[in-house]
């Protein structure tokens, strides 16, 4: 709660700045402005997550912003809390840039590992008002935010029988059929909640008693514990299961395909990566500056075309398709109908809620 | 001075054998050398580090880690890990035995074929061989597809996403292991030894379980130890076949590092685990002696 706290009066107080001294920056519509501001020199290492994903980013944000600043971008292995420790611990840091889950970078803050956003640079490119405040954390800037969904086999569970909350998830005998869901208690202690009833809203402080509870019940008929999220697209792909706790990503992208699943929003839940800078980073300078140039709202719209992520300019989803912004679990609509996952929350139970989840798991 | 030195041959051939010595030491020395630092540089000091890091690296020294490691959770999960190698290991040992045996002993067009397959499969990622085991195993999947086609079966049989899946992949992927240590030994038998046996009268069983058995035997220990010490830490197959029905020790370590940033704990299980290993090499070689591993035998 500390840092909500110091996220909260930060941003009043940029907010205050920038009025009081009464200087209005162009908004990211410019971005020659944008570049202006952002002329560097040398390089920035950048840790992010391989595949097409890296692909995406390098086309959407990295290339344009060499072209702009000069800023050459040079993107490395995917980000590591432990790998992160043994550098910051050793002092020789690689990384100046890195794309971290929101947990990661609680704990990474907590450790003094990272150092804060430098938002007084990121708001000439990208004004508060323009942000969703409720992404944005003082050690770390919102990258995207990826979201979890009930999805289910439109083969058998077809047009109004469809299940529609994760109560219908538990509910074994209207719903039989194989399940599967993610093996990790962060976001499954947030869905077995949901399930027994508990609003949206009311979440935090989860209950954890109560949520391993309600997992006792569904436990024995899971069929498929998911250990790593690249399972999912083998599970679609082959109709293994006939509900499950999926990837939104993923479970779009098998909709898409014409894979016979299909999802709801509702109920879903979603949670933030971010930006985080080592504290020793060699190129802090230039990372802050490739987050401001990345927060602007028509590069995010660019890149949700690849990726339906969730993008923290709130000026970015004026640019979406209806149809992509259907897809992004931020985007005003899911939002009404989606649990946020609160990473401090889980930063501070993180230790206590792991050993009783991997008692609880391994016990059979 | 002069005179003893060139009239004494035998002193002098000695001083010349003791030369020859010095330096056949000095060689050794100077080709051991490089291996003894990459031995040093690659092995002990990151192993040194890893022990210093279960003391508590930097905050230590302390056993508070070591503490931990005596919860219920983790000694369920190192008795199930030895468990799964163990019987892996048994029935890699089962299987390996008579294909490497005709492997060695048959002559012909389709055992070097076999032999070339299984080199190529040891040459493939195990991740896509645990994948594939996936396409043959699961729901819709080949073997099910054949079982119900053929009506053996009503239902799909659930043959991976849990234990026999884990089994089934982790078999496949150690076995050619196991008979690779085995075939070059088996290679190696007399075979006139085993005709001599025949021919004084022994029954086919007798001259097996007599001569043959016991000289295959190092192959069978050597590639026992390299199959359950590879088991012990495996972890993408048991994590993907498994579907979290046989979680193992080593995926213990996996959440002590990713999700909890607990670098002694990892350290101190890793430690742990290496001791174990360890203890069971030593019991073994008190059972089958080690040093037919290294292929010295008997001098």
């Amino acid at each position: 709660m500390k840092h909500a706290l110091n996220r909260r009066s930060l941003l009043a107080a940029t907010v205050f700045a920038t009025t009081a001294f009464g200087i209005t920056f162009p908004s990211a519509a410019d971005e020659k402005a944008a570049a202006e501001i952002l002329k560097g020199s040398g390089s920035v290492v950048v840790s992010t997550w391989g595949g097409s994903y890296v692909e995406a980013q390098t086309n959407v944000f990295f290339k344009p912003f060499t072209e702009a600043t000069g800023i050459e971008v040079i993107t490395t292995g995917t980000p590591d809390a432990a790998k992160l420790k043994l550098m910051e611990q050793s002092g020789n840091v690689e990384w100046d840039l890195l794309d971290a889950e929101g947990q990661m970078m609680m704990m990474a803050a907590k450790d003094d590992l990272i150092q804060k956003v430098d938002y007084d640079l990121i708001h000439k490119i990208a004004p508060a008002d323009e942000l969703l405040t409720e992404t944005l954390n003082e050690y770390g800037f919102p990258s995207v935010a990826f979201g979890w969904a009930l999805t289910w086999n439109t083969d058998k569970f077809k047009g109004d029988a469809a299940p529609k909350n994760w109560a219908d998830f538990w509910d074994v005998e209207k719903f039989p059929g194989r399940r599967a869901v993610y093996a990790n208690p962060r976001p499954l202690l947030e869905v077995a909640l949901l399930a027994d009833g508990v609003p949206r809203d009311k979440l935090y402080p989860l209950d954890v008693d109560r949520a391993f509870k309600k997992l006792d019940e569904i436990k024995p008929h899971i069929d498929v514990w998911v250990e790593n999220t690249g399972q999912f697209d083998v599970l679609l792909q082959n109709s293994e299961v006939d509900l499950m706790l999926g990837s939104l990503g993923r479970s779009t992208i098998a909709k898409e395909k014409g894979l016979p699943f299909d999802y709801t929003m509702n109920d879903g839940l979603w949670q933030q990566s971010y930006w985080i800078v080592p504290k020793n980073a060699p190129n802090a300078e230039n990372a802050m500056k490739l987050i401001a140039w990345m927060a602007q709202a028509e590069n995010e719209a660019e890149f949700v075309k690849k990726y339906p992520y969730g993008m923290p300019n709130k000026k970015s989803y004026d640019l979406m398709s209806d149809e992509i912004k259907s897809k992004i679990p931020t985007s005003p609509a899911n939002l009404a109908t989606q649990a946020k996952i609160e990473p401090e929350w889980w930063t501070e139970n993180l230790e206590a809620v792991n050993r009783r989840w991997l008692e609880w798991y391994s016990a059979r | 001075m002069n005179s003893t030195a060139t009239t004494d041959g035998t002193a002098r051939g000695r001083f010349r054998g003791a030369d020859w010595e010095a330096q056949q030491r000095r060689v050794t020395v100077t080709v051991l050398i490089l291996p003894v630092i990459l031995m040093t540089v690659l092995f002990l000091v990151p192993l040194g580090y890893l022990v210093w890091l279960s003391f508590g690296g930097p905050n230590g020294p302390n056993i508070n880690s070591y503490k931990q490691l005596t919860a219920p959770v983790y000694l369920n999960l190192a008795y199930f890990t030895l468990q799964l190698a163990f019987f892996v290991t048994v029935a890699c040992a089962v299987i390996a035995y008579p294909l490497a045996y005709l492997l060695a002993n048959i002559e012909s067009a389709i055992s070097r074929f076999m032999i070339l397959s299984l080199l190529i499969s040891l040459s493939l990622s195990v991740l896509a061989r645990t994948y594939s085991w996936i396409i043959i195993l699961q729901r819709n999947g080949v073997v099910n597809d054949i079982l119900q086609g053929a009506g053996l079966t009503s239902q799909p049989l659930s043959l991976v996403y849990n234990q026999t899946g884990v089994y089934i992949g982790m078999i496949h992927i150690l076995l050619p292991y196991m008979v690779m240590t085995l075939y070059p030994t088996m290679r190696a038998i007399d075979s006139s030894l085993v005709r001599s046996a025949l021919s004084l009268g022994a029954t086919p069983w007798t001259a097996f379980r007599r001569i043959y058995f016991p000289l295959s035997l190092s192959g069978l220990v050597s590639g026992s130890i390299l199959v359950f010490m590879m088991a012990i830490g495996f972890f993408v197959t048991p994590a993907i076949l498994g579907g979290g029905q046989a979680n193992t020790i080593v995926m213990a370590i996996q959440n002590q590092v990713q999700v909890l940033v607990d670098l002694p704990l990892a350290a101190a299980t890793s430690v742990v685990l290496l001791l174990v290993s360890l203890l069971i090499l030593v019991v073994y070689e008190k059972i089958a002696g080690v040093e037919r591993i290294f292929g010295k035998g008997r001098r």
